[in-house]
């Protein structure tokens, strides 16, 4: 049986990077025909890792598409929400993808606790509310039990992740000698994998030119949807802007951050600015700033047609709706990842880029790192120059998920 | 998609560190490292590896139902019994 999830598949021969996907990119046709309400109920349940942050852009297409007034609460109850969702993504990824390249152990212990205090954060600030109800208004959140929740959790990450509160670390850590001094000085995994890539000299590996995704707005977005199924299938499985891939991703939120902005001079979009930014955004979470974001002022768009746009974990996440008599008549969703995984986006390009730093009998775990720098929200099988390995038989899912790829 | 899968728990490592799941006839290993207390019989959400948190069999089934009209299931066989000691046949 094939992944449901669908699987990216990446090649990687001296000649070129191949990408190629079988992520179920049109899953959102499943909701056509469908009224709002079943919609708005089923959404979460079919996109459940980042099910926040889709049933809050659902909220928002529906809402526009039936043309509901925000609400003002209600919006900003949702954007805390998502941005609970994105710390314990990231959180996930420095946790447990990290240690792997360092040969040490997953923290699951710390992850557990993570996803129990970002559990009890989203229950505190969705007190009495349903918060991804088309139409919705907010009632008064519990703001001493939220509050409490996102102190645990700074306290869970100044122990694990910054060895220092992260309100310090942010402070403190601002370029690559002090970096490199925090790194040298801090024994916690995020601290020992930046210690490890400065030393090894990677700092700059995986730098390409494929640029950060600019602020869009709705009706931009709408015309490159296109009004015809093929058009839009194709759009959302292989986005491009102005005809050049894009990246959208924690990088490009925090770019104009002091340390991303200092290490991108010296290493433009290379593997330390991606680690950096990473740990950077969890800081800027957990002193309840929010994940940056455009507010694009609301279009004009035809009647019975919303289309939103949430920062998710991994970048923009975009959902356009058609709504005709209360049915959905058509339903389109592009992710961060198929903009980040293009055949010819940041991570082809990036990894491009490695081969030529370093000898193809060196890479593989630098390849890893990659991509799990970038975060693709998948599983992913590689096939690498030189080597035995084949990719996985279709059908073969006998631990093919777990840790096989490191 | 960001889609973890709904699979029911057949087996546990001794450890408890590790337990084996099935989804139809398929069965695969995943870490229980993030949750606590699971049981044989229990239902799932696997992603990347790791079990995330226990669903109802109403939530398994609803989930899966949508993955089978997304055409993703498309070699399984329909249905759900209501008990089923083998795994989540779908």
């Amino acid at each position: 049986m094939t992944d449901p999830a669908g699987k990216l598949h990446i090649s990687l021969d001296p000649a070129a990077v191949t990408i190629t996907s079988t992520r179920p990119v049109r899953a959102a046709k499943v909701f056509v025909g469908r009224d709002v309400a079943d919609t708005v109920r089923l959404l979460p349940v079919l996109f459940n890792i980042c099910g926040t942050a889709q049933s809050a852009a659902a909220a928002a297409a529906i809402e526009q598409a039936l043309g509901l007034a925000p609400d003002r609460r209600i919006a900003e109850l949702r954007r805390h929400l998502v941005d609970t969702e994105t710390l314990r993504e990231h959180l996930w990824r420095i946790l447990l993808d990290w240690p792997k390249f360092l040969s040490s152990d997953p923290d699951a212990a710390a992850m557990t606790q993570a996803m129990r205090l970002t559990i009890a954060r989203r229950t505190a600030l969705s007190s009495g509310t349903d918060p991804f109800a088309p139409g919705a208004s907010a009632a008064a959140p519990d703001q001493p039990a939220a509050g409490q929740a996102r102190e645990d959790l700074a306290a869970l990450c100044t122990e694990r992740l910054f060895g220092v509160t992260p309100a310090a670390w942010r402070m403190r850590v601002d370029r690559l000698d002090t970096l490199a001094v925090w790194a040298a000085d801090t024994d916690t995994v995020a601290a020992r994998l930046v210690r490890q890539v400065i030393a090894a000299g990677q700092a700059g590996y995986g730098r390409c030119a494929v640029g950060a995704l600019p602020d869009l707005s709705a009706a931009d977005l709408d015309r490159h949807l296109g009004a015809d199924a093929a058009t839009t299938d194709d759009f959302v499985a292989r986005p491009v802007w102005a005809a050049q891939p894009r990246e959208t991703s924690p990088l490009t939120r925090q770019q104009d951050q002091p340390l991303v902005r200092n290490l991108a001079t010296d290493f433009d979009n290379g593997l330390l600015p991606r680690l950096a930014a990473q740990l950077t955004e969890v800081a800027r979470l957990l002193s309840d700033t929010p994940v940056p974001t455009a507010q694009p002022t609301p279009a004009a768009l035809a009647p019975g047609l919303g289309l939103s746009q949430v920062q998710a974990a991994r970048g923009l996440l975009v959902h356009r709706v058609h709504i005709r008599d209360g049915r959905i008549a058509a339903y389109a969703i592009l992710a961060p990842t198929e903009w980040n995984f293009h055949p010819r986006g940041v991570v082809a390009a990036g990894l491009r880029h490695l081969l030529q730093q370093c000898g193809a009998d060196r890479i593989a775990p630098l390849v890893r790192l990659f991509i799990a720098a970038v975060d693709p929200c998948i599983d992913y099988a590689l096939d690498l120059p030189g080597s035995a390995r084949s990719l996985p038989q279709v059908g073969d899912t006998r631990n093919a998920e777990l840790n096989s790829e490191f | 998609m960001c889609l973890a899968i709904p699979a029911r728990i057949t087996a546990i490592d001794p450890t408890g560190e590790t337990a084996t799941v099935a989804l139809g006839a398929v069965s695969k290993d995943c870490s229980l490292a993030l949750i606590e207390d699971a049981a044989v019989g229990d239902y799932v959400l696997i992603h990347v590896g790791y079990a995330l948190n226990r669903i109802s069999e109403e939530e398994a089934t609803q989930t899966l139902d949508l993955m089978r009209e997304m055409g993703v299931l498309d070699d399984l066989p329909d249905a759900l019994p209501a008990a089923d000691p083998s795994g989540l046949t779908v």
